[in-house]
């Protein structure tokens, strides 16, 4: 066990979030409902991602099962609309 | 120099790297192809290199489990977001979205023998 130094994942996490930010436009104005299922879907997974880190520099393991949890429905919920957009019902 | 941070270091920054690359795609592009052409590559390459690097600095600081919980969100991710980018893109042809104006080709009719919904 060496001295935890997180300084790295601190910085990793912040830009992740402004990715995550800068998203938010195209999920305020995208032309089409694809734009918008688009940015939804790689916000989720920038919050996977954001989610491991927190794991990472707080040391509870239990942010790992939310990561888990999040990447599954972000999943479920893009399949859901691309279905529903392709065939026009669930 | 301690090797293996410097290894972490490094795959934080390129996986860091190709998500900027991936949003400033998704943002700029003019299509919602190209935006899915865009950010599909590099989402799931930076997502991957950035967990993996996570999973490094959790061996490294002791925590076995954990890290190994970790790999299995990395192969998670592996399966999954190329398959929802397949999926959206499809749909959204299907669905009738149009493409850029400036487009060269556009071989799925022909390819596939069906028709979009909006050019029937």
């Amino acid at each position: 066990m060496n001295p935890a130094n997180y300084d790295l994942e601190y910085v990793l996490v912040i830009a992740l979030a402004l990715l995550v930010l800068m998203l938010l436009y195209r999920l305020w104005r995208g032309p089409t409902t694809g734009d918008r299922v688009l940015a939804l879907e790689v916000i989720g997974s920038l919050g996977v991602l954001i989610l491991v880190g927190l794991s990472v520099i707080s040391g509870r393991p239990i942010y790992l099962d939310l990561g888990v949890l999040l990447a599954l429905f972000s999943f479920l919920g893009t399949l859901v609309i691309a279905r529903y957009l392709e065939r026009g019902l669930i | 120099m301690d090797w293996l941070a410097l290894f972490i270091l490094l795959l934080y920054m390129i996986g860091v790297f190709f998500n900027v690359a991936a949003v400033v795609g998704i943002i700029r592009m003019p299509d919602l192809y190209c935006r899915l052409h865009s950010s599909s590559k590099n989402t799931t390459l930076g997502s991957l290199l950035i967990v993996f690097g996570l999973a490094l600095r959790q061996f490294q600081a002791g925590q076995t489990p954990a890290g190994i919980k970790v790999l299995l969100i990395f192969l998670f991710l592996l399966v999954v977001t190329p398959i929802g980018s397949h999926a959206l893109a499809r749909a959204a042809y299907k669905f009738g979205v149009p493409l850029w104006e400036k487009s060269v080709v556009d071989q799925y009719p022909e390819v596939s023998g069906e028709r979009r919904s909006s050019d029937a």
